[in-house]
């Protein structure tokens, strides 16, 4: 673990009990996270980023559960937390904002008390000091007259405004990590930006560590330091923003980079798609999860029964790849 | 909000005045000739027919019906002559105790729904909500006259915790000073500790049965919508915030699912103040539901008719009632109406 990092995962696995069997959500993801970074995870619907999310805050509920390795936020394991303990790491330390703000907020409570509840829960401030604050952090959020916003109703709100007001509410405490989890999917394009510069502010301002969770390459390209890819519940490729976008190692990052539509593409062509479907969790196959829609298997019978061990690559510190075969792909992109 | 209120108002007077078209057509078309009935079975022609005059039996339907609403808005509901007295006495006498054993049925219906969709909840798939669940399977599937039956076995005949089937106070305690007309309201106001005792353990058995049908139908709906909105994405941020489970199930779920709580709730009250006819048999009560069964037993129309007006009156202000909570509980609502 380097000196200034404040979040560790190691070896996370969470499973979800179904009808048609254990379904391996995470499987064995580890990373860092320094104070200050932005780390992008992408990958596909299904790839287990959710279910990253509500692991790393303790909220996996039955049928899933975390059934092995350890979070390490500040100097000890939350997975060894009690609930009661788990509480005012949530929200203080760890927060979060999701995807879908018009659904985020709780419709029949005004917006007011619910950034200032998040103040109250985790510091002794009187109910009166708590709205002050909360004003004042929903004017950091620029909402224009947040004298009333604090007393309208969720439904009087835009949607991204009410994506400032969940930004508001995350970054109350001044948390040590933000996990962002889609945090404009469900924003026009206007407001994406403004969000994202938003964002940009105020985690720039308190020094916050970033977690995006996303599927927009273009997100990562603009907000991110790192970036892993996540495929079936494993990370299969980690690194800088710039090394992995330009010389992906993993032919899943490729496939997915070569599906992201360029301003100067043929609009003749049709854009590259990934053919297949990512495996079903609750049956993996035997090798590499990535062996049947892989671009370069041809006749390799190793990825079919061998699970790729992560590697670091020769000569790139900080940049791993799930791969047998990363050289080949390295090779094709230099 | 004033304009909404007026054409709900407005269209709710409609109704009560269809519903009481329908019933004063009905009441003619039954077989059985009042005046013959108020006369007596052994009443000659002459006086048959001296009494269809002095009840205006011999007017058109329609100047019967406008003549009847006119007296009913007065105060004069005609006079039941089965008791001889009239009937707007008879229901000031028992409209009260209809009212505080339906209030006291709908209150520990609610808390008992609201409290068991709580545990229903929070311990989801455990032994406590499998519990709460076959209460109400119970509850629905039990009819409320022999749950009474039942319950006064227990409690009155074999564990004498309760009184017995003797109406609102026992015969030994004199009822309050009438101010409302409700016995424990009225000994609470009074000061009379001891009448406000004996009326409360009255009330007990009497609003149970009534209660446990009105608890099972509000404890399986709250429950359900509560499981759904434990789903809800305000109730993962509410948990990220550092809410427990206890607390985002009371404070955030609850709040959302008793908005359609508010409109049952109403609705079983306008049904309840007209049915509490078993429960008021069984336990000697003298409400409306008895008033009203003495009447059709004995033909006595003008009893009969006055209830179907109240009913009609009742249902349509519970509902209004319920829409004008709903506005003050639903904030998205305050808004599309104002």
């Amino acid at each position: 673990m380097k000196p200034d990092t404040v979040l560790s995962v190691k070896d996370m696995h969470t499973v979800f009990a179904t009808p048609g069997g254990t379904a391996h959500a995470i499987r064995g993801v580890s990373f860092d996270l320094r104070r200050g970074e932005r780390l992008g995870i992408v990958g596909e619907s299904g790839a287990g980023k959710s279910a990253l999310v509500l692991s790393l805050l303790g909220l996996v509920e039955p049928p899933g559960r975390v059934a092995g390795g350890s979070v390490w936020l500040n100097g000890r394991d939350l997975r060894t937390l009690s609930e009661r303990q788990m509480r005012r790491v949530r929200g203080k330390e760890i927060s979060i904002v999701f995807q879908d703000p018009l659904t985020a907020l709780n419709p029949v409570r005004r917006i007011g008390p619910q950034v200032a509840e998040v103040l109250l829960m985790h510091g002794d401030l009187s109910r009166k000091q708590a709205r002050e604050r909360a004003v004042g952090l929903l004017a950091d959020v620029e909402l224009p007259e947040p004298e009333k916003c604090y007393a309208a109703y969720p439904h009087e709100l835009s949607g991204g405004m009410r994506q400032r007001v969940m930004i508001a509410i995350a970054l109350a405490n001044s948390p040590d990590v933000l996990i962002a989890d889609e945090p404009t999917t469900a924003l026009d394009a206007t407001t994406q930006a403004q969000i994202i510069t938003l964002l940009n502010k105020v985690i720039e301002e308190r020094g916050t560590a970033v977690v995006m969770i996303t599927h927009n390459m273009g997100l990562v390209a603009d907000f991110c330091d790192t970036v892993q890819v996540m495929y079936a519940g494993e990370v299969v490729e980690y690194g800088s923003r710039d090394r992995l976008l330009d010389r992906p190692a993993h032919p899943y990052t490729a496939a997915l980079l070569a599906s992201v539509p360029a301003m100067d593409a043929r609009r003749d062509l049709p854009l590259p798609a990934l053919s297949g479907l990512p495996p079903s969790l609750t049956d993996l196959p035997e090798g590499c999860a990535f062996a049947p829609r892989c671009p370069l298997e041809g006749e390799r019978g190793l990825c079919r029964t061998t699970r790729p061990a992560p590697r670091i690559l020769d000569g790139e510190p900080d940049r791993m790849s799930m791969c047998h075969f990363s050289a080949e792909q390295l090779a094709l992109t230099s | 909000m004033s304009r909404f209120l007026l054409r709900r108002t407005f269209s709710a007077v409609l109704t009560v005045l269809g519903g009481t078209v329908v019933a004063f057509v009905v009441m003619r078309l039954l077989p059985g000739d009042p005046a013959r009935l108020v006369a007596g079975e052994f009443a000659s022609a002459e006086a048959v027919a001296e009494q269809h005059r002095a009840l205006g039996l011999d007017e058109p339907l329609w100047s019967q019906y406008l003549i009847y609403m006119a007296d009913f808005f007065r105060g004069d509901w005609g006079f039941s002559y089965s008791l001889g007295e009239p009937v707007f006495e008879q229901f000031v006498r028992s409209v009260p105790a209809t009212v505080e054993l339906a209030a006291a049925a709908v209150t520990l219906a609610f808390a008992g729904g609201v409290i068991g969709a709580l545990i229903s909840s929070y311990s989801r798939g455990g032994p406590l909500d499998a519990a709460v669940r076959a209460s109400s399977y119970i509850g629905l599937g039990t009819a409320p006259f022999w749950l009474g039956l039942l319950l006064l076995i227990v409690f009155f005949e074999r564990l004498q915790w309760l009184p017995g089937p003797e109406g609102r106070l026992s015969s030994s305690t004199a009822a309050p000073p009438p101010v409302t007309g409700l016995h424990t309201v009225d000994a609470l106001l009074a000061g009379e500790w001891a009448t406000l005792g004996d009326a409360a353990v009255h009330l007990i058995l009497p609003a149970v049965t009534l209660g446990f049908v009105i608890y099972a139908f509000l404890v399986r709906m709250l429950r359900a919508s509560m499981l759904e909105l434990v789903r809800e994405p305000y109730i993962l941020v509410a948990r990220s915030k550092g809410r427990g489970r206890w607390g985002v199930i009371v404070r955030d779920v609850l709040p959302n699912a008793l908005l359609p709580a508010i409109t049952v709730g109403g609705l079983v009250l306008a049904e309840l103040l007209t049915s509490t006819v078993l429960a008021e048999t069984v336990f000697g009560w003298p409400g409306v539901g008895k008033l009203v069964t003495d009447a059709i037993l004995q033909q006595d129309f003008a009893v009969v008719q006055a209830f179907i007006m109240i009913s009609a009156c009742l249902t349509v202000a519970c509902n209004i009632v319920v829409d004008l909570l709903y506005g003050i509980a639903d904030p998205r609502v305050r808004v599309r109406s104002s």
